[in-house]
């Protein structure tokens, strides 16, 4: 089989991590998968280590846009760690709060994206709208929609007001409801089963070999949640159920997260309605001793570390970041073979990968040895016709 | 002592760190093995014995899961970091230190496979060798980015007279 060659091309701005797959196809079936992560290396690891560390939470909360307080709750903590800084329990509740409103957004989205891609317009715009509820929180408490800048070393910057924290308990009542409602549309409409079910299958064994995380490995059966087998902030004292499922495909990743999406409601309410009193921040030290720290959050997408090393100085000497995508990469080289060509799209977007969905895709058919390349958007549509054909959906 | 968590009950004994670091001691190829907290253990690698080690982990210890492999310059020697964790929540960070001009070290694809993208961000970013990797390629950085410069390593800078991937400097910008 020759191999193919594709110029890593097109650097979007607007993509975080753009991902190249080279698809060996056999007729419509998958016989190999390789991606390459390449290129919108941005370097941060080694800005991180030319600025203090006020300067690099600002960066490291801008490694992703999406789990953006992850980051930065992650490295905060870290950092808090070495110091021997003790963080008010106040301002770990409202580290929580805002860590579980941004999963549930996160969600949401990927929800609606994941919709998309199966041409279920119609649950797009529902689960995008309710994720402006979300939103909307998030920018209450915050004054941004993404980008929170909640943290600070020694606690957190904003406050909860009564007045604010009626209104969330508001809102999460609504969505209690909606969050009710998707589930039982994911698990019943025909249209979202045929496109899911027995799609991308990945056994346990092989999840556990090729370390995948989050609701990627949840929904293959493995009970691994940071927030309940390493327990940071106030997890200790709000213990999260493990939400797993035993299918190992794209339906099982699905209905892990819209489960997910109630039990952080579950949370936020009962941090908002015990928030302690007591101060939201102390004072931090300029400067940290010399140390390291493993630091682990469970980010909406699994597993995220951060590695820190410091030298006694107000930078660090190295920060080492493994983001849950990059985790679950080979589970998705793994879980495409043997399925069709059609099924990309959806089994890519089951392990929520942080990234658009410009990446440009080359199918090499093995009978005629025939090279094509297709964008995202026809390769999606080519899926949503090859259903429709077939199966009537 | 006993508590309730979310509906299980969980017996508190000694803290699982503790305990695991106390069998590690004596595991050939590991020394200087700390506890940093109840779910937190550094040790020292011998580079020959990673393969052995990360094995007997695996099979012996129940450790399933490799989080992240990360690659530290410490000036004098490369460090290649194996965080691997168990399913109690506690972390094992194994320090290899393999020489800055000739940074080897075997492969570990073979046992733990979600090593693979992490020894080839360790390649990339810091020129560790990782030998019997079935595909050890560029990862992060453009594939035009000059060989033998590692950005992660203290004394890179970045040479202005040089390009490092992309349209010349100063001529057309359509490259």
């Amino acid at each position: 089989m020759a191999e193919v060659e594709i110029p890593i091309g097109p650097q979007h701005p607007a993509l975080k991590e753009p991902v190249n797959f080279r698809v060996f196809v056999d007729g419509e079936r998958v016989v190999r998968l390789d991606l390459d992560v390449s290129y919108n290396h941005r370097g941060i690891e080694k800005a991180a280590e030319a600025r203090d560390f006020p300067r690099a939470l600002y960066l490291i909360e801008r490694i992703c846009g999406i789990c953006s307080h992850a980051h930065a709750t992650n490295f905060v903590k870290g950092i808090e760690t070495i110091m021997g800084v003790n963080v008010p329990r106040r301002a770990r509740y409202l580290r929580v709060i805002v860590g579980e409103l941004e999963r549930i957004h996160s969600h949401l989205l990927w929800l609606g994206v994941a919709a998309h891609e199966i041409g279920f317009n119609t649950l797009f715009m529902y689960t995008w709208r309710d994720r402006e509820i979300v939103q909307d929180i998030l920018e209450a408490i915050s004054g941004n929609r993404v980008n929170y800048g909640v943290n600070t070393l020694g606690g957190v910057r904003r406050d909860l007001t009564d007045g604010l924290r009626a209104r969330i308990l508001e809102d999460v009542r609504t969505l209690e409801a909606r969050s009710r409602y998707y589930l039982d549309v994911l698990t019943q409409e025909e249209t979202f089963l045929v496109r899911t079910r027995r799609v991308g299958f990945l056994s346990r064994e092989r999840a556990e070999a090729l370390g995948a995380v989050g609701p990627t490995s949840r929904a293959s059966g493995i009970p691994f949640d940071i927030r309940r087998v390493d327990p940071y902030e106030a997890y200790e004292e709000l213990p999260v159920e493990v939400i797993t499922a035993s299918t190992c495909d794209v339906l099982g990743r699905t209905v892990v997260r819209a489960r997910e999406i109630s039990e952080s409601l579950r949370i936020i309410r009962e941090a908002v309605e015990n928030l302690p009193g007591g101060p939201i921040s102390v004072p931090a030290p300029r400067a940290a001793p010399k140390g390291e720290v493993v630091s682990r959050y469970e980010a909406p997408r699994g597993e995220l570390i951060h590695y820190i090393r410091t030298n006694g100085t107000d930078k660090v000497d190295r920060l080492d970041a493994r983001t849950p995508t990059l985790a679950n990469w080979p589970s998705v080289v793994d879980a495409m073979v043997g399925h069709y060509l059609a099924d990309i799209p959806v089994v890519v977007s089951a392990i929520d990968p942080c990234l658009s969905c410009t990446s440009r895709i080359t199918v090499c058919d093995l009978g005629d040895r025939t090279k094509s390349v297709l964008t995202w958007d026809d390769l999606r549509d080519h899926g949503i016709r090859f259903y429709r054909e077939r199966r009537g959906v | 002592m006993a508590r309730v968590q979310g509906g299980e009950r969980v017996t508190v004994g000694p803290p699982p760190a503790e305990e695991l670091a106390v069998r590690l001691r004596g595991v050939e190829g590991v020394s200087d093995v700390v506890v940093q907290s109840s779910r937190r253990l550094s040790a020292r690698l011998n580079p020959a014995h990673v393969r052995a080690v990360l094995l007997r982990l695996r099979d012996a210890e129940g450790c399933w899961h490799l989080s992240a492999i990360s690659g530290v310059d410490t000036r004098a020697s490369i460090e290649v970091v194996y965080h691997v964790s168990w399913r109690d929540g506690v972390v094992l960070s194994l320090k290899a230190a393999v020489p800055r001009d000739e940074p080897r070290i075997d492969s570990v694809v073979d046992v733990m496979p979600a090593a693979n993208l992490y020894e080839r961000q360790a390649h990339d970013l810091l020129g560790v060798v990782f030998v019997g990797h079935p595909d050890l390629r560029r990862i992060l950085l453009n594939e035009d980015w000059p060989a033998d410069e590692y950005p992660l390593r203290k004394d890179w800078k970045p040479d202005p007279k040089k390009r490092y991937g992309g349209p010349a400097t100063g001529g057309d910008a359509r490259g």
